[in-house]
């Protein structure tokens, strides 16, 4: 945890610092407050019974009461203010690195399934809130308590005994609360999962499960779940409650105690520290509620670190000169696979020059997709020898490498937006015609359009709203506005009638004639007369 | 239930409904309340009284046994008031939940109609998770926020009724601080929602699409982009959240005041050094009183903010899931008898409605046996509500639809005849055999159900343990595709003579498509099969294509 913020919150460290000060001082201030009150008063009156009231120095004490009454105040405002500045600006940063060493680590193109995107989502949300929700109070607790121990030193050893011995108390009411709170919460997790899922199919799969007649029966299991969860929110929230209680209660005696035992010590300190006593418990009681769903936030905070320090998919090399070219791509017995325990195939000799296109084939899970993947160095070969432009890959930048790719897969990622975004974040600086031409090669023509109007089409959540065989054409189009020295196509005519098939093999090979570029094709129909003019090759996949 | 209308009426008699379970759990939490205000009375006449007795040199060990006990109890009470009104909070999270959950069984699939998957389940899942707080926090909190205050200033009153008039005084003030308390808390919403619609937006579109920015080298720029939606998100957040916990300061100000002013003029007093004649002389024990309860009298109503919030939240949602609960109206349908032959379907210039709204007007289309029958057309074209219709979940509203020369009445269901296949199938958590006989007639022999395996193609299985196989929840275990042909292989053992395919190859890579199409075309012989789709390969599979873009 600590690590974590100290990393990311190094240019904020001012900020934070101050937040946990403006914690710190809102504590001694609550506590001061009341022990001060109740010293004064009492003092005040003997005082005033021994008839020395016009003696008696009330200046001091009564302007502390309003000063700290004041000071309370300002330190929360400032706190809150401080340490919700800290936490936004710290998360800005998190959020960046985190997509940084995500998108770095990962081999591939594939998707991260919803499951664990959800949980990575959470994590972050639980990290970030960790300062406020956590921190804060804590600082603020301690420093309460230790103005408690303050007023107790100055009474007595007796009273200071009994305060230090409820402080104690309670940090052991609190690791008993927190022991067996992780097992607690593991299983409040997996049925309020439980029931997450069955809800999420009872609405997803509801035309299927009435076909089949069990819609009735996922709705019962659904008030099932329903019950049961609420009954174990109910379970797994009592020991923090018994907590909270157990510290309150823990309080009132260590202040009880320390009357008890200082009896003979000044009348009007013994007032101070109990309510100082009491109102440093109050703050305990608090912090130890939030505190009590430690375990779930140290587990977010752990993946999270964990992500921050995940190594790229691939090692880059120290600052190399950018390739001359990556012209011919010649690889050798290169090995590949989704990991190093899993080498999916291997090619002998691969040539990949100016002007040509090689058909990949083979069944499925041969590692088409991934040899393609490979190839744009997205994920590192795993052995092998493979040469761009004549360099080693190890000794160039991936980056430069992929600066020359263009890469059209066969399921296409868009964002929210227009075809035009779409198009932008392969090439962020292109202008309308350049888009439009790209569109053209690519056959992206969707529902009939042929005009500039197509950039405006808006895209439905995950491009629903084009055909598969469309999308597709899209994200050719996006991988041809790069100007790429290497296309590489995964399925492009899967589906495509005659007339486009042909149309989109003309265009591709006239782009590649006209930019010397090479193009690798995965597909499981080859086909050598859709690429006139270009040299052809093909490498079969075995199983 | 086109839309989700909020009636903030409907929603509070709702709640009302949902509470009754838990009703006697806020009493228990309520009575906590009022004993707790008690017990913080005794305590405070124990305490002063330890001190004054201390003071004088007397015992005090009668004092001091009061304020230890009156302690421990408010210790049991606070217990008893958060177990009390989290048990009442849960009660009425499971109230709603089983309530829609029931009558999502009476109603149907219907019920879920109008709204996106990822809308209707967190409804289901984090909405009913709101309504917690209007049991657990505002209905104990509204009456604590009364109570307690009263029972103080006249505890108070009963002390010193300068110190009782000037804590009476500052609630002059009250209006202000719930108009403020009520204004911070619209001004949080307003915070939260800019800060989930913008950052958790542009975070999630990124990390989701990670390694296609990736391959276009567009990972330092989308990164900007986040710092820059975190960068606007936070200074826009913080606009608010300076004037919102100014409104807290001011709050706590009031209070603070009022608290100190009581600890001065009772020091003074106590002094002899007050200058104004106040008609009431004060002991040391008299002023602890007031002092110590001083801060109790404003602990329930800074809370209001807080209660604000529950409150807000919990009335929101039980108006959202008003939609949830109401008889749709909806007609239960009926499923017609299993089918022995794969039926001939046609419908003739029909308009069909989904919860009372007209999705498709005068399709004129027809479906023979043996045949493939495509229908084509972008998303909105009305595919899917075309299978709906034949098994009762898209109403007739217009024109005819006829299974073999029969009129098919509204809500008459071919269900027991059919199989339906969606993008992603669903699948029983459990064997494959279980999985095989959801559809199957019971007495299938272990054989006939292999054979259906086959016939399907999930050869894939018979590595893995064959009609053994058990599948995790959700279908965990089998990859898509695979999903795909069990149900396929569930169709066959059901022998469903109609094939109900929706957007089947939406998710499946170009090989796995065409794979799965050849099943499907095997499948075709002796059977109807429909397929809703919008690609290219679904539609050069067909005999017959119907453009429902075209038509409409």
């Amino acid at each position: 945890m600590i690590a974590l913020w100290t990393r990311l919150g190094r240019p904020y460290k001012g900020r934070i610092a101050l937040a946990l000060l403006l914690a710190g001082a809102g504590g001694i201030m609550a506590a001061l407050l009341l022990g001060i009150s109740g010293w004064f008063l009492t003092a005040s009156a003997l005082a005033g019974a021994a008839g020395a009231g016009q003696a008696f120095n009330h200046l001091y004490p009564s302007a502390t009461v309003r000063g700290t009454a004041m000071g309370r105040i300002l330190a929360r405002y400032g706190e809150q203010l401080v340490g919700h500045d800290a936490t936004l600006r710290v998360s800005a940063r998190l959020r960046r690195n985190l997509f940084e060493t995500t998108a770095r680590a990962r081999c591939g193109l594939a998707r991260p399934d919803a499951d664990s995107l959800s949980v990575f989502l959470d994590d972050v949300k639980e990290s970030e809130a960790a300062l406020l929700r956590l921190w804060l109070p804590l600082v603020s607790a301690v420093c309460a308590a230790l103005v408690a121990l303050a007023f107790a030193a100055l009474t007595g050893t007796g009273a200071l005994a009994a305060v230090a011995a409820g402080f104690f108390l309670t940090a052991l009411v609190g690791r008993f609360g927190l022991a067996e709170q992780r097992r607690i919460d593991r299983r409040l997790q997996t049925l309020s999962d439980a029931y997450r899922r069955q809800a999420a199919s009872l609405v997803e799969d509801r035309i299927e499960l009435e076909a089949l007649d069990r819609f009735g029966a996922a709705a019962d299991a659904l008030a099932a779940l329903a019950g049961d969860t609420a009954r174990e929110t109910l379970r797994a929230g009592r020991r923090a409650r018994i907590v909270s209680a157990a510290t309150a209660i823990t309080g009132g005696l260590s202040a009880i105690a320390a009357i008890a035992l200082d009896r003979d010590a000044g009348t009007a300190l013994l007032a101070g520290t109990a309510l100082s006593v009491l109102a440093a418990h109050q703050a305990v009681a608090m912090t130890l509620g939030a505190w009590m769903t430690w375990p779930r936030t140290e587990l977010a905070l752990q993946r999270i670190g964990n992500r921050l320090s995940a190594p790229p998919a691939i090692a880059d090399p120290e600052p190399a000169p950018p390739p001359a070219a990556i012209l011919p791509v010649e690889a050798d017995n290169l090995v590949f696979g989704p990991d190093a325990d899993h080498p999916l195939a291997s090619v002998g000799t691969l040539i990949l020059e100016r002007g040509s296109v090689t058909e990949i084939t083979g069944p499925s899970g041969a590692g088409k997709t991934t040899l393609l993947e490979t190839l744009a160095r997205l994920r590192p070969p795993l052995g092998g020898e493979l040469y761009y432009g004549g360099t080693a890959a190890g000794s160039l930048r991936s980056a430069a490498v992929r600066q020359r790719v263009g890469f059209a897969p066969q399921l296409p990622d868009t964002m929210a937006g227009s075809v035009r975004d779409a198009l932008r974040l392969a090439q962020p600086d292109a202008d309308d015609a350049r888009m439009i031409a790209a569109c053209d090669t690519a056959a992206f023509w969707p529902g009939g359009r042929r005009g500039n109007d197509r950039l405006d089409l808006v895209l439905e959540d995950g491009g629903a709203n084009l055909s598969g065989g469309e999308l597709r054409r899209l994200a050719i189009a996006r991988a041809v506005l790069r100007d790429p020295d290497l296309l590489l196509l995964d399925e492009p005519f899967a589906g495509l009638d005659g007339p486009v098939r042909a149309a989109l093999g003309r265009n591709l090979a006239a782009w590649a004639l006209r930019h010397d570029a090479a193009i690798v094709v995965v597909t499981h129909a080859p086909d050598a007369a859709l690429w006139p003019g270009l040299i052809q090759a093909r490498i079969d996949l075995a199983p | 239930m086109p839309e989700d209308r909020e009636d903030p009426l409907a929603g509070a008699a709702r709640l009302k409904a949902w509470n009754r379970a838990g009703r006697s759990a806020v009493r228990l939490s309520i009575l906590a309340v009022l004993l707790d205000s008690f017990a913080a009375i005794a305590f405070a006449f124990g305490f002063a009284g330890t001190i004054a007795a201390l003071a004088d040199g007397q015992d005090a060990m009668a004092h001091l046994a009061l304020a230890g006990t009156a302690l421990a109890l408010r210790g049991v009470f606070g217990w008893l008031r958060t177990q009390a009104s989290e048990h009442a909070g849960q009660s009425l999270v499971a109230a709603a939940r089983i309530d829609i959950a029931r009558s999502a069984g009476k109603t149907g699939p219907a019920l879920f109609d109008g709204a996106d998957h990822g809308t209707r389940t967190a409804q289901l899942v984090d909405r009913t998770a709101l309504l917690a707080g209007h049991a657990s926090q505002w209905l104990p909190g509204r009456m604590a926020a009364v109570v307690t205050p009263v029972c103080i200033v006249a505890a108070v009153f009963t002390q010193s009724w300068l110190a009782g008039t000037m804590i009476l005084a500052s609630t002059v003030m009250l209006p202000v601080f719930i108009w403020l308390t009520a204004s911070e808390t619209a001004a949080l919403a307003r915070a939260q929602q800019a800060s989930l619609d913008s950052l958790a937006g542009v975070f999630e579109a990124r990390v989701r699409m990670a390694g296609t920015i990736r391959a276009f080298n567009g990972v330092a720029r989308e990164a900007g982009t986040i710092e820059a939606a975190a960068d606007e998100l936070a200074r826009r957040t913080m606009a608010i959240l300076r004037v919102a916990f100014l409104s807290t300061a001011v709050l706590e100000f009031f209070a603070s005041i009022s608290i100190a002013l009581v600890a001065v003029y009772v020091g003074f007093k106590l002094l002899g050094v007050f200058p104004f004649e106040t008609f009431e002389t004060l002991t040391l024990q008299e002023g602890l009183v007031a002092l110590i309860l001083a801060p109790e009298f404003y602990a329930p109503i800074r809370q209001l903010s807080g209660l604000h919030h529950a409150r807000s939240d919990a009335s929101a949602s039980a108006a959202t899931l008003g939609t949830l609960t109401a008889d749709a109206g909806c007609p239960a349908t009926t499923r017609l008898p299993e089918r022995d032959c794969a039926p001939h379907i046609v419908w003739n210039k029909v308009d069909l409605a989904r919860s009372g709204t007209t999705v498709v007007s005068g399709v004129t289309a027809s479906a023979e046996p043996g045949t493939i029958t495509v229908l084509w057309g972008p998303s909105g074209s009305g595919k899917t509500s075309l299978l709906l219709s034949l098994i009762g979940l898209a109403e007739p509203v217009g024109g005819h639809i006829a299974v073999d020369g029969e009129a098919l009445g509204a809500g008459h269901s071919l269900a027991a005849s059919a199989a339906w296949i969606g993008q992603k199938p669903w699948a029983l958590e459990g064997s494959v055999r279980d999985n095989l006989r959801l559809a199957a007639p019971p007495v299938t022999p272990d054989s006939g159900l292999t054979a259906a395996l086959e016939a399907a193609g999930c050869g894939f299985l018979d590595a893995r343990g064959g009609l053994d196989y058990r599948l995790g929840p959700a279908g965990q275990g089998l990859s898509g595709g695979e999903l795909q042909r069990l149900a396929l292989a569930r169709a066959i053992a059901g022998d469903a003579r109609l094939l109900l395919l929706d957007e089947p190859t939406a998710h499946l890579d170009a090989e796995r498509e065409a794979a799965f199409l050849k099943q499907v075309r095997k499948l075709a012989i002796g059977r109807t099969v429909l397929i809703a789709s919008h690609h290219e390969a679904v539609r050069a599979l067909a005999d017959r294509v119907i453009d429902l873009g075209a038509q409409q």
